[in-house]
Order: C-alpha cells, then sequence, then structure tokens
C-alpha cells in the first residue's frame, strides 16, 4: 500500500474507490478546518418550492405523505444546510458535507440519477471582505482535484450586474432586466426592447394603435372581471409599460457594451485589463472590476491564472443561485458535466435570512460518481 | 419459431377511430372486428399478418412503452405527455392529417395588456410580488406545460392539476389562465379567453409511434417493411 493511502480506511464495500476518495476529501475539508453537517435526505417540499417553484417538481423526486404533506428527496445540499444554518445563531461557520442528492435527468444525461456528492459551504458575515473567502473556496477543490487532469474555468455575475447599475436609466428597467440576469434569452429579449433602435417591439395593447384612453374605456366596458388580478393592475401596468417603452430608453453604445460583457472570455490573468477597455466605464463596474482584480491578485499567488479560463456569465443558468465568483472544474478529456462547481450566492442568504442578519456565503460540490 | 403478429394499437372511441378508420380505407385497408365488439379486437380484411387492439387513446402510449404495442396510432399530445423522454421509447413513424389540435395558453380576455408570452411572464411576476402567490395554470398536461414553460424562462408560474372542464377553473378561482387543447378557438372564446403570441405549446395532431427497441430488431422484416410503406 502507498504511504499516502495508510490510515484509510474504506467507509463501505458499497463504495469501492468511493470510499477511497470519500476518505481522502474528508481528510483535506478536516485539515482546512471544516466541521462535517448533515441533513436529512427527505426534505419538505414547501421548505424549497418557494425558492425553486416548478423547476423543483421538474428537477426533484417528490412524494406525498397524508401527515407531512409534500416530500421531497433532496436535491442538492445547499439549500437545506443554508436553512439549517439560519437556524442557529452564529453569522460564521465552515460546514462539509458528504451524502446522496437525487435529480431527475433527461434520458440522454451521463449524470445519475442517484449521485454521492461532497462539498462544503463557508458562511461569514457581510461586513468582512469576501475575496479571501473566495479565493480560499477555490482553492480548496483545487486541491481535491489536484490528483486528476482538470481544467478550472471562472466566472462573475457581479461585473454584469453592477454595470446594469450604472446604467442611466429607470428603476423599473434596472430591476427586470436584471430579474432576467440568469435567464440570457429574456434579458437580451428585454435589452432590446428597452433599447433606442428598438429590434422586438411589444404590443401593448391588444388591438394595434390603441391608445391609453381607449384601453381605459374597453376596460371599464368590460363588466366580468374575476380572479386576482384587477383592473386596476392592469391599467397600472399599461401606464407604466407605456412610459418605460417610450422614455428613458438604453442608448445603442450601453447596449452593445452590455452585449459584449455577457459574450465576454479569456484567461482569468487577461480579463480585468480588458473589460475595462470595453467601454468608459462607471462607479459601480469600477468597483466590480477592482474586487475581481484583487481576487485574481491572491489567486495567482497560488495558481498560474493564465491558465484559468474567465467567462462573464459561466454558469449563469445552471448555478441557479450563484450571484458573484463562480468556478468550474471540467475533466480535460471525455463530453463529461462539471465535475466540481461552486460559487457565491449572498442574495440567497438576504432572502431566506430574518432581516438584521448580515450574512454571505460561498460553497461548492464535487460529484463524487466521476472521480472513479 | 411461431410467427409472430404485429401488434397495432388503434383508438377504441371518439373521432379518432372513425378518422384512423378512414386513414386505413385510403390506403386500401378495411377494418373489420373479430369476435363481438366488447373485445376490442379487430383485423385488416386484406392483412391477416396483423393483430388490432382497440384501446383508448390516452393508453396507447403507455402501451407502446410497455412494449404492449409494436405500433400505435394516437395523439401527439399524449405521448408527449404521459411519457417523460418519449424518444428513449419510441419513435414517431409519420404525422397523420387528421386529429389536429393546438394546446395554447388561454388568457382572461380583460387581460388587455398580455398579448405575448413575455407580458405573462412579466404579469406572473408582478402578481407574486403584489399578492405573494404565483401565476396559476390549470391544465390537464402539467409535464407539457411546465417543460414549455422552463424551456420558454418563463418563472413565477404554478401548475394546478385540472382533469377535465379546465376553462372553467379561472372563474372558479381556482387559476389564473389555462392551458388547454383548443381546434377552433371557439371554446376559449366561450369562457372569454384569448390565446397569445407565443402561446401556442404545441401543434399536436394524430401519429404513427413505433417501439424503438421492436424496430430496431425488426426493421428488415419483409412484412413490417412491407406495412409501414403502405402507410407513408
Amino acid at each position: 500500500m502507498l504511504n499516502s493511502q495508510k490510515g484509510i480506511k474504506k467507509n463501505t464495500s458499497d463504495f469501492n474507490n468511493l470510499g477511497l476518495e470519500i476518505n481522502r476529501i474528508t481528510r483535506i475539508l478536516k485539515n482546512a478546518g471544516l466541521n462535517e453537517i448533515t441533513v436529512p435526505s427527505l426534505l419538505t417540499a414547501s421548505d424549497l418550492v418557494d425558492l425553486y417553484g416548478e423547476d423543483l417538481k421538474l428537477r426533484a423526486y417528490t412524494t406525498s405523505d397524508p401527515v407531512k404533506g409534500e416530500q421531497v428527496l433532496r436535491p442538492d445540499f445547499t439549500l437545506p444546510i443554508l436553512l439549517k444554518h439560519l437556524r442557529g445563531n452564529s453569522l460564521r461557520a465552515r460546514y462539509f458535507y458528504s451524502g446522496n442528492v437525487w435529480r431527475r435527468q433527461n434520458f440522454k444525461s451521463v449524470i445519475p440519477n442517484e449521485q454521492y456528492q461532497m462539498g462544503f459551504e463557508f458562511f461569514d458575515d457581510k461586513k468582512n471582505n469576501s475575496t479571501s473567502l473566495d479565493v480560499e473556496a477555490f482553492l480548496l477543490i483545487n486541491k481535491i482535484l489536484r490528483k486528476f487532469e482538470v481544467n478550472a474555468v471562472t466566472g462573475d455575475v457581479q461585473i454584469l450586474s453592477s454595470a446594469l447599475e450604472d446604467l442611466d436609466i429607470s428603476a423599473y428597467k434596472k430591476a427586470s432586466l436584471k430579474r432576467h440576469l440568469w435567464r440570457p434569452k429574456r434579458f437580451m429579449q428585454l435589452l432590446d426592447l428597452y433599447s433606442d433602435q428598438k429590434k422586438s417591439r411589444r404590443n401593448i395593447y391588444s388591438q394595434k394603435g390603441t391608445s391609453r384612453s381607449i384601453a381605459k374605456n374597453r376596460l371599464n366596458e368590460i363588466e366580468t372581471a374575476y380572479g386576482v388580478r384587477t383592473k386596476e393592475d392592469i391599467e397600472e401596468r399599461i401606464e407604466t409599460l407605456e412610459h418605460e417603452l417610450s422614455k428613458n430608453l438604453i442608448g445603442n453604445s450601453q447596449r452593445d457594451f452590455l452585449k459584449r460583457l455577457m459574450q465576454y472570455q479569456s484567461t482569468l490573468s487577461d480579463a480585468s485589463r480588458n473589460m475595462l477597455s470595453l467601454a468608459d466605464v462607471g462607479k459601480k463596474y469600477r468597483k466590480a472590476i477592482d474586487n475581481f482584480e484583487s481576487r485574481v491578485g491572491l489567486l495567482s499567488e497560488y495558481v498560474n491564472t493564465s491558465k484559468i479560463k474567465f467567462q462573464v456569465i459561466y454558469g449563469l443558468t445552471t448555478l441557479e443561485y450563484y450571484d458573484g465568483f463562480v468556478f468550474g472544474f471540467q475533466f480535460d478529456r471525455g463530453n463529461y458535466p462539471p465535475i466540481a462547481q461552486g460559487g457565491r450566492y449572498d442574495s440567497l442568504c438576504n432572502i431566506l435570512s430574518k432581516k438584521g442578519k448580515s450574512l454571505r456565503a460561498i460553497g461548492s460540490m464535487v460529484r463524487m460518481d466521476f472521480l472513479n | 419459431m411461431v410467427k409472430q403478429f404485429i401488434r397495432l394499437g388503434l383508438p377504441s372511441k371518439g373521432r379518432m377511430k372513425k378518422q384512423v378508420e378512414e386513414f386505413f380505407l385510403h390506403k386500401g385497408l378495411e377494418l373489420v372486428d373479430v369476435g363481438s365488439s366488447r373485445e376490442y379486437l379487430a383485423k385488416f380484411k386484406q392483412e391477416q399478418e396483423i393483430q388490432i387492439i382497440l384501446i383508448a387513446p390516452s393508453d396507447i402510449p403507455l402501451e407502446i412503452k410497455k412494449a404492449n404495442l409494436d405500433i400505435g396510432i394516437t395523439g401527439r399530445d399524449l405521448v408527449f405527455e404521459k411519457i417523460i423522454g418519449w424518444q428513449k421509447w419510441m419513435l414517431e413513424f409519420k404525422r397523420l392529417n387528421f386529429g389536429k389540435a393546438d394546446l395554447v395558453l388561454g388568457i382572461p380576455q380583460f387581460w388587455i395588456d398580455v398579448n405575448h408570452l413575455d407580458d405573462l411572464d412579466d404579469v406572473a411576476y408582478l402578481l407574486r410580488q403584489k399578492y405573494g402567490q404565483r401565476l396559476r395554470i390549470a391544465t390537464k398536461y402539467q409535464n407539457i406545460t411546465r417543460d414549455f414553460l422552463i424551456d420558454n424562462q418563463v418563472t413565477n408560474f404554478e401548475i394546478i392539476e385540472s382533469q377535465g372542464a379546465t376553462e372553467g377553473a379561472i372563474v372558479n378561482g381556482i387559476a389564473d389562465v389555462v392551458v388547454d387543447i383548443s381546434s377552433t378557438g371557439e371554446t376559449l372564446k366561450q369562457n372569454k379567453l384569448k390565446m397569445i403570441e407565443q402561446g401556442t405549446l404545441l401543434r399536436s395532431s394524430a401519429s404513427i409511434f413505433i417501439n424503438s427497441r421492436y424496430y430496431k430488431k425488426n426493421k428488415s422484416d419483409p412484412e413490417l417493411k412491407r406495412f409501414l410503406a403502405k402507410l407513408v
């Protein structure tokens, strides 16, 4: 037996080589000062459904219980761990986890329905700088996967959202664009709709050429308004749209800048310089780039950043709740899904934590089944 | 070896039964009942090698998947809805020219500000913001609806299962919008509903489906080839 394998016990015979890997990674995580956390395999659906919506039913296995209500097989660790952490009193914590998750997969998918994941979640006070934890999270996964031939890809949603913040447009437009950041198709459509040179038009009224007063008359003529939405809601929305689609539009140069930013990719080491040269930049964008730069600076003390890929919108559609620094590790060869993925999810903490708790978090998981 | 008949599943009732009979007649194949009509078995006068099983159109997809039927004719909507990942189990051999109906979103007519799928996404968000509830969509076609809306990146919705008289769900306060089959749009209109741009989930019609395993194994069988050639 190799020296490096001394003291490693197989967890269970079911896992074969996986058992060795689980033990190896557990040691790395414990040595890094992380504490193991457990969450049940069977979760209460209503805790998750609010966040995932119908997506949950598409991806997770749900079952009903006459006493406990709808239950769901754990589709990931992050959310139940966050909920458990929020029930406690502390802000800061460093957890690791190990266990199965269950997800429905497309029939073409190579990802097993039942997969073994290990990973970690770091929680911290919002007052602290996030850079060092970003780097620590990345390096920890890097260490775990060092013996494999893998490539790292990184992204940063913050850069895109700060560029949006800088735009000189109404809060309404900003909010609706930001809301669609995770859905690039819809985001691009909206961007066109809100631009000077409209490529897509949205007809506000049922009949083309109708004006607001006619629309209002038509609304008044309708006797049977049923359901949750009231006539006032409809009137209000028409008014808002009429205003938003005609005034204070996004300039062409700004729209092109956002589009270029969405498509931007390079090595991590080249990224900040290039992204600054994309446009005359605003304050918040500048700050996001500074933040990005200091992260890359710190990373470059440990790894060669010219070998790490960077893509502004990396993982935007698959890493649902991440909103800052994100990363993934991919095998050099073969057509596999990312073997590890992680990122920052501060806004999720904001949504779920009680008022006054200033929590931020970053986490990552490794798909253990692909380590064999 | 005992010669295996080709097991063909056809609709046992409804308008589609008549249309299928006409379709085969047009191809020179006449359907005749075997035994009493309660046994739900039939044959073609001109083709003795085919065993015809008459079953409810909605059961045909599952029976093809389970390989109790080799070939079946039924609505595309039924296959797509009932068999998630249907391509794994069966192949669509030929779309037919009857049983046409669209699966569409039905929106209350008085939502005069909603004329496009984008509007619906926007309204779903506003409903969640203002009333703390998701856009409720009543439908029999849960799977197709969920797939379609997620594919089109619509969020903040919730599907309400409805097994019939779906259009009534809105007036009854159970749902905000519906997804239902509409061939002419007349039923929608009667219920004070309208269609919107990009609000068609599926253009359905009757179609011939073949169990994939069966097809792989038998595609060079002369009997099968001859029969399929007749249907094209």
